[in-house]
C-alpha cells in the first residue's frame, strides 16, 4: 500500500512537470518575440515547411474549412518544399491577444483592417511589397485597390498584406409587412427621409418598425454615414471627420428612436418577429441571412430582401461602413519559409481562389476581378451583389493601420443617447464625439 | 588552533547531519509540495508581481515601443474623473459597489435558506433538491446568460413578459436600461452561483453533530429555534467561507456582463457611457486597445482592484477573529 502510495505521488509529480514543460515548450522565445512556432522537422531540407496559419473560427468548419484545405491541397502538391498546412481557428480577440503576448505565433494569420495596427506594432510582420512588386500586374491589378492603400500607407514602401473580404450593414425588409403597409417594395427608398416616411406608415399600421439597434455602435451607425461629408481619415493625430458631418445623422437618430421596439436586434425576438412578419425592418450583417433563408425555407409566406441603407440625399453614398480582412505572414527570418507562406496567401488571393470562396460563402471579396464575375452571375448568391454595390459606395469602419478603433465606438455614447432621448442637442452629441474619437484612438 | 578547526569541521559535519535528518524526516512532505508551490509562483505570484511592477510603467503591446518608469502616472490616469479613462474605470467601480452589496447578502440568504429547505429532506429527494438546485452553476457563463437574454427579452420574453404583467419593467429593454441592467445581472449571478454556496452550506449542516438537535427537541425547540439558534451558529466557519468566496467572485464579474451589454474588444465596452461596465471589463479593454501605456494601465487597474479584494477579505478576517475573541 505504500509502495503504490509512493509510485502514484512520482506518477503525479511527473504528470505535472510534464505539464508545466508542456506550458513553456511552446514558445521559441521570451515574451514580444514574434517569432513562429518551428517544429521539429519543418525547416525544409528533406521534410519540408509545416506552415500553420490563424484563421477565424468560422472559417475552419463547414464549406470555409473545406475551401481552405483545398488550397492548402493544391498548393503542396505545387510546392514540394512544404510539407504542411495547418489551419487554426480563433476568435478575432484571441488571434490580437496571440499576437499582443508574442511567444508561439503562426507563419500565417487572418485579421481585420481595423486591427492592423495592432497586430504590426505587436509583432515583426513580414513586409510583402517585394512578392507584390515581383507579382504578374493581372494579379495586382485585380486586388481592390483601396485596400491595398490601407495595406501599403503606414509606411509608405511596406505592404502588410494582401485584402481578402469585406462585410457591411444591411436593411432586411419583411415584404409582406411593408405590402400590407401599402408601401411599394419593389421601388428601394432614395434617402433616409423617404425610408422614415415608410417608418410612419408601417407604425400606423400596427406593426413593430425597427428593433432597438442601440446594442451595437456598428448597426446604429448605420443612420448616420450617408453623408457625402463625412470623410473618414486619420491626419496630425485627428480624426478627419468633423461635427458637421455627423450631425445631420444624429437629428435623424433623434427621429428614429421612436420606431424602436423594445427588443434589441440581437435578441432572438427580433429574428422571430421578422420572420413571423411581425417586424417589418432590420439592420444587421450579412450574417443574419442564414437564420433568414432557412426560416423561409420552412415558411413559403415568409419573403424578404436586402437593401443597401439610403443615403441622406439623393445619389449620395449608401449610410453604411464596411469592415474589411486581410491576411498577413509573420516573419520567421527564414527566407525559405517567409517564401513559402508570402507564396501561399498569393495563391489564395488570386482571382480563381476568390471566385471559389466568394460564390462558395456569398461573402465579398477584395479581388475586384473575382468579384464583378461573381456579382453578376444570376447563379451567385443574391446577398453577394447587394453587398458589393454597399461595399463600393461607402465609408470605412475605421482608418486602417493608423488608427486603432472604429470611429463608429468614439460616436456610441452619443449615437445612444440621442435614439433613447436622453440627449437632445445633435450638434453638442456630434461636438462630444469627435472629441471622443481623437482622445480614444 | 587545531583544536578549533577541528570543532570548526566538527560543527560542520553535524550541520550536514542535521541537514540530511532533516530532509529524510521532512523531504518528502516539501516534494509532495513542489508541485503546488511551482505551479502557484509561476502562474500566480510572478504575472501578480510583474503585473505590480509594470503598473508604474508606460508599457504597450508594441514591439519596439519604449517601456519607461512613470511612478504613480497610471493610477493617477485611472483614478482621475479629468480623463476619459478614469471616469469610465470610477464609473465602473461605483457599478460593481452597487452589485457587490446587493448580490453578497442577498446570496448569501437564499444559499442558507435553500440549505436548510434541503436539509430537512432525507434521502433520495435530499440529493434531488441538490442536483437540481446546482445544476445552473456547471452551465457556462455565457450559456446561462444567453438562456436568460432570452427568458428577459423585452415583449417576448417569458419571464419578462411575467414580470411585465405584474408591473414590473412594462416595455423595457432590460438589457439596455441602467437599472435594470443591474437585476438582470444580479438575477443571472443568483440563479447561476446559490447552487454553490448550497453545497457547500449542506456539506457543513452535516458536520453539525445529532445530539445537538435531539436534546433540543427534547426540551421543545421548533425547527425554527433549531436553525436560529443550533444551524447558524454552528455553520459560522461555512458562512465565513461562503461569504469571503461570494465577496471575491462578485468583485471579479466579468463574463456576464460583457455578454449582456454585448460588449466587444474591438468595440463599445458596457454600453452607453459605460452604465454596464464592471473594473475586469475595463482591464480587458485596455489590454486589448493597443494605445500606448494601455497594458501598464491595465495593471494599474488590476492592481487597484486586488487591493480592494485584499482590504476586504482582510476586513472580514479581522471582524471574524475579533468576533472568535469576544466569544
Amino acid at each position: 500500500m505504500k509502495k503504490m502510495k509512493r509510485i502514484l505521488s512520482l506518477v503525479l509529480v511527473l504528470v505535472m512537470a510534464a505539464g508545466l514543460a508542456a506550458c513553456g515548450g511552446g514558445g521559441t522565445s521570451g515574451a514580444g518575440s514574434s517569432t513562429p512556432a518551428e517544429p521539429a522537422g519543418s525547416q525544409g531540407s528533406g521534410e519540408g515547411y509545416e506552415l500553420t496559419m490563424w484563421l477565424f473560427q468560422d472559417w475552419t468548419v463547414g464549406t470555409a474549412a473545406e475551401i481552405f484545405n483545398t488550397w492548402a491541397d493544391e498548393y503542396i502538391a505545387q510546392h514540394p518544399e512544404v510539407k504542411s498546412i495547418t489551419f487554426v481557428g480563433k476568435p478575432d480577440t484571441e488571434i490580437v491577444s496571440g499576437f499582443m503576448a508574442g511567444g508561439s505565433l503562426p507563419d500565417m494569420f487572418a485579421i481585420q483592417f481595423l486591427n492592423g495596427k495592432r497586430i504590426v506594432e505587436s509583432a515583426n510582420i513580414l513586409n510583402l511589397q517585394p512578392y507584390y512588386d515581383a507579382a504578374p500586374e493581372e494579379y495586382k491589378n485585380a486586388l481592390n485597390a483601396d485596400a491595398m492603400k490601407d495595406l501599403m500607407t503606414n509606411p509608405e514602401g511596406t505592404c502588410w498584406g494582401l485584402p481578402f473580404t469585406a462585410n457591411c450593414q444591411l436593411l432586411y425588409r419583411n415584404l409582406t409587412v411593408l405590402e400590407a403597409c401599402g408601401v411599394d417594395t419593389s421601388k428601394r427608398p432614395k434617402t433616409l427621409d423617404e425610408l422614415l416616411e415608410q417608418f410612419a406608415a408601417v407604425q400606423e399600421n400596427g406593426y413593430d418598425v425597427l428593433p432597438n439597434l442601440t446594442a451595437s455602435d456598428w448597426v446604429t451607425s448605420a443612420f448616420v454615414c450617408g453623408n457625402p461629408d463625412l470623410k473618414v481619415g486619420w491626419e496630425n493625430g485627428e480624426t478627419t471627420i468633423t461635427a458637421e458631418a455627423l450631425e445631420p445623422g444624429y437629428e435623424l437618430l433623434k427621429e428614429v428612436g421612436q420606431y424602436s421596439a423594445a427588443y434589441t436586434f440581437l435578441d432572438q425576438a427580433a429574428t422571430d418577429a421578422f420572420t413571423s412578419d411581425k417586424l417589418a425592418f432590420t439592420v444587421h450583417g450579412p450574417f443574419l441571412n442564414p437564420n433568414l433563408e432557412a426560416a423561409a425555407q420552412e415558411n413559403s409566406n415568409f419573403k424578404y430582401d436586402a437593401i443597401p441603407m439610403p443615403s441622406q440625399v439623393a445619389g449620395g453614398p449608401y449610410s453604411a461602413s464596411y469592415g474589411n480582412e486581410w491576411l498577413g505572414v509573420v516573419d520567421s527570418k527564414d527566407q525559405g519559409r517567409n517564401d513559402a507562406a508570402a507564396g501561399f496567401l498569393m495563391y489564395i488571393t488570386d482571382t480563381e481562389q476568390m471566385k471559389t470562396f466568394c460564390r462558395e460563402m456569398g461573402r465579398p471579396v477584395m479581388n475586384n476581378d473575382a468579384m464583378d464575375e461573381i456579382a453578376n452571375d444570376p447563379e451567385s448568391p443574391w446577398l453577394l451583389s447587394v453587398c458589393n454595390e454597399i461595399v463600393n459606395n461607402c465609408v470605412n469602419q475605421a482608418v486602417p493601420f493608423r488608427c486603432d478603433m472604429m470611429w463608429e465606438t468614439g460616436c456610441a455614447d452619443s449615437m445612444f443617447g440621442l435614439w433613447d432621448g436622453s440627449l437632445t442637442d445633435a450638434k453638442a452629441a456630434a461636438e462630444d464625439s469627435i472629441a471622443m474619437i481623437n482622445e480614444n484612438a | 588552533m587545531a583544536n578549533t578547526a577541528a570543532k570548526r569541521v566538527t560543527g560542520q559535519s553535524r550541520g550536514k547531519t542535521r541537514g540530511r535528518a532533516f530532509w529524510r524526516k521532512y523531504g518528502k512532505h516539501y516534494l509532495g509540495l513542489a508541485p503546488f508551490v511551482v505551479f502557484f509562483g509561476v502562474f500566480i505570484l510572478w504575472p501578480m508581481l510583474y503585473g505590480l511592477v509594470m503598473s508604474f510603467f508606460d508599457w504597450s503591446t508594441r514591439t519596439n515601443a519604449e517601456i519607461s518608469f512613470v511612478g504613480f502616472e497610471n493610477f493617477k490616469t485611472v483614478l482621475s474623473e479629468g480623463t476619459q479613462q478614469g471616469k469610465r474605470f470610477l464609473t465602473s467601480l461605483k457599478n460593481l459597489s452597487l452589485f457587490v452589496v446587493l448580490v453578497v447578502p442577498l446570496n448569501l440568504i437564499f444559499a442558507t435558506v435553500i440549505s436548510l429547505v434541503i436539509n430537512q429532506f432525507r434521502g433520495r429527494m435530499h440529493n434531488f433538491l441538490r442536483g437540481a438546485f446546482f445544476m445552473p452553476y456547471v452551465a457556462p457563463f455565457f450559456l446561462a446568460t444567453g438562456v436568460w437574454l432570452w427568458l428577459m427579452s423585452a415583449d417576448t420574453g417569458l419571464v419578462a413578459v411575467l414580470l411585465a404583467k405584474m408591473g414590473i419593467g412594462e416595455g423595457v429593454t432590460w438589457r439596455l436600461t441602467p437599472g435594470y441592467f443591474t437585476a438582470l445581472l444580479i438575477i443571472i449571478d443568483l440563479w447561476r452561483a446559490i447552487g454553490f454556496n448550497m453545497i457547500i452550506l449542506t456539506a457543513g449542516m452535516k458536520n453539525i453533530p445529532n445530539d445537538l438537535y435531539e436534546a433540543s427537541t427534547i426540551d421543545g425547540a421548533s425547527t425554527f429555534q433549531q436553525w436560529i439558534h443550533i444551524t447558524i451558529p454552528m455553520l459560522e466557519p461555512v458562512l465565513f467561507f461562503v461569504v469571503v468566496n461570494c465577496f471575491i467572485g462578485a468583485i471579479q464579474t466579468y463574463d456576464i456582463p460583457w455578454v449582456l451589454s454585448n460588449s466587444s474588444a474591438v468595440g463599445v465596452i458596457g454600453g452607453k457611457n459605460a452604465f454596464a461596465s464592471y473594473p475586469v471589463m475595463e482591464i480587458v479593454g485596455n489590454v486589448y486597445s493597443g494605445k500606448a501605456g494601455n497594458l501598464g494601465r491595465a495593471c494599474a487597474e488590476g492592481f487597484v482592484l486586488m487591493l480592494i479584494i485584499f482590504a476586504i477579505t482582510l476586513l472580514q478576517i479581522v471582524y471574524r477573529n475579533c468576533k472568535n475573541k469576544d466569544n
